[in-house]
């Protein structure tokens, strides 16, 4: 359910910075670290990072659009790569848990009362585990 | 599994186009050794390969077998973006086309084919992924089936050997798909 809260809140997210970042995509520096190192986001302090419009140009004024924040920036690209790995994960955890469940349906169908008690117990498992991580798998 | 299928190409596709749409293009950049490569053509291949198995939905639906079959079957030959190179969504989606391709064979006894299927989807899945455990699982069900065949048949000898294996392969999809559990899950426990 954490993951679902997660979601929720990431999507919001996305659907106002993907509208702010869309605008000024050229103006964006191409020098920002990205994947791997978003534990560290740059702070504003960075000298390679020219994260702060000019004092001397107004940022709402035509032509010269409000670049988000680099550190917001990166905070929402973190956001938005949990989001989709979170719902992709439950998405993969669900169908697993469901390949476990007919796979051990069919070893119990084979006969082995102890091998099927052993499949049982780890589908169960594997359950509990699905469902606290994601919710019920629909 | 068949919505569950649908979703997780959505997904797929969805974030494909998510990516592009946010100019977030620095993949290309990241030094994973094994390159990420989400263009205009893959997008429509995975677009593509929705459209199949939503064409394939509807057959099955009707009760067409044949018919679901001759569109994944489409979705199996067509040429693929980027030949010669590994693409994992594009080997996620093949591996999971054969797997339900056998599926719908085993549905009309075709075992054959359906072993076919399976072997030509576990080309597309040697990782321990949850395409490798369910191709796996299926599998299990055709010995299964087979050996429920034979001893019908009054093969005896062969009916013990088809379910020895079935009970192999069921057992290794279990423990795949328990890994894959697992992984999607950690950080919640």
């Amino acid at each position: 359910m954490k993951r679902l809260l997660c979601v929720a809140v990431a999507v919001v997210a996305c659907s106002f910075a993907c509208g702010g970042g869309m605008a000024p995509e050229k103006s964006v520096t191409p020098s920002s670290p990205r994947n791997g190192t978003s534990e560290d986001a740059p702070s504003s302090t960075n000298g390679s990072q020219p994260t702060a419009v000019p004092s001397h140009v107004d940022p709402q004024s035509p032509g010269n659009f409000a670049r988000p924040p680099s550190r917001e920036r990166a905070d929402f690209e973190r956001s938005a790569q949990q989001v989709d790995a979170s719902i992709g994960e439950c998405a993969t955890a669900c169908r697993a848990l469901a390949s476990m469940e007919s796979a051990a349906h069919h070893l119990c169908d084979l006969g082995d009362a102890g091998e099927c008690s052993v499949a049982q117990q780890r589908v169960v498992a594997a359950r509990e585990r699905v469902e606290r991580a994601c919710g019920k798998c629909r | 599994m068949r919505r569950a299928l649908v979703m997780v190409m959505a997904l797929a596709l969805a974030t494909a186009l998510g990516l592009a749409a946010c100019g977030k293009t620095e993949q290309n950049t990241s030094p994973d050794p094994s390159p990420q490569i989400v263009d205009n053509s893959v997008m429509a291949y995975l677009s593509m390969a929705r459209a199949r198995h939503h064409e394939a939905n509807v057959q099955e639906s009707q009760g067409d077998i044949a018919g679901a079959l001759g569109a994944l079957a489409q979705l199996a030959q067509a040429p693929t973006p980027h030949p010669g190179t590994t693409i994992p969504e594009v080997d996620e989606v093949l591996a999971d086309t054969y797997a339900r391709m056998a599926e719908l064979e085993l549905t009309r006894d075709g075992l054959d084919a359906a072993a076919r299927d399976v072997n030509d989807g576990l080309l597309h899945a040697k990782d321990a992924t949850f395409f490798r455990g369910h191709l796996l699982e299926v599998q299990g069900i055709i010995e299964e089936a087979r050996g429920n065949r034979a001893a019908d048949a009054g093969r005896p000898d062969e009916a013990t050997q088809a379910r020895k294996h079935a009970v192999e392969l069921l057992r290794e999809a279990i423990a795949i798909q328990e890994k894959v559990v697992q992984q999607k899950t950690e950080g919640d426990r």
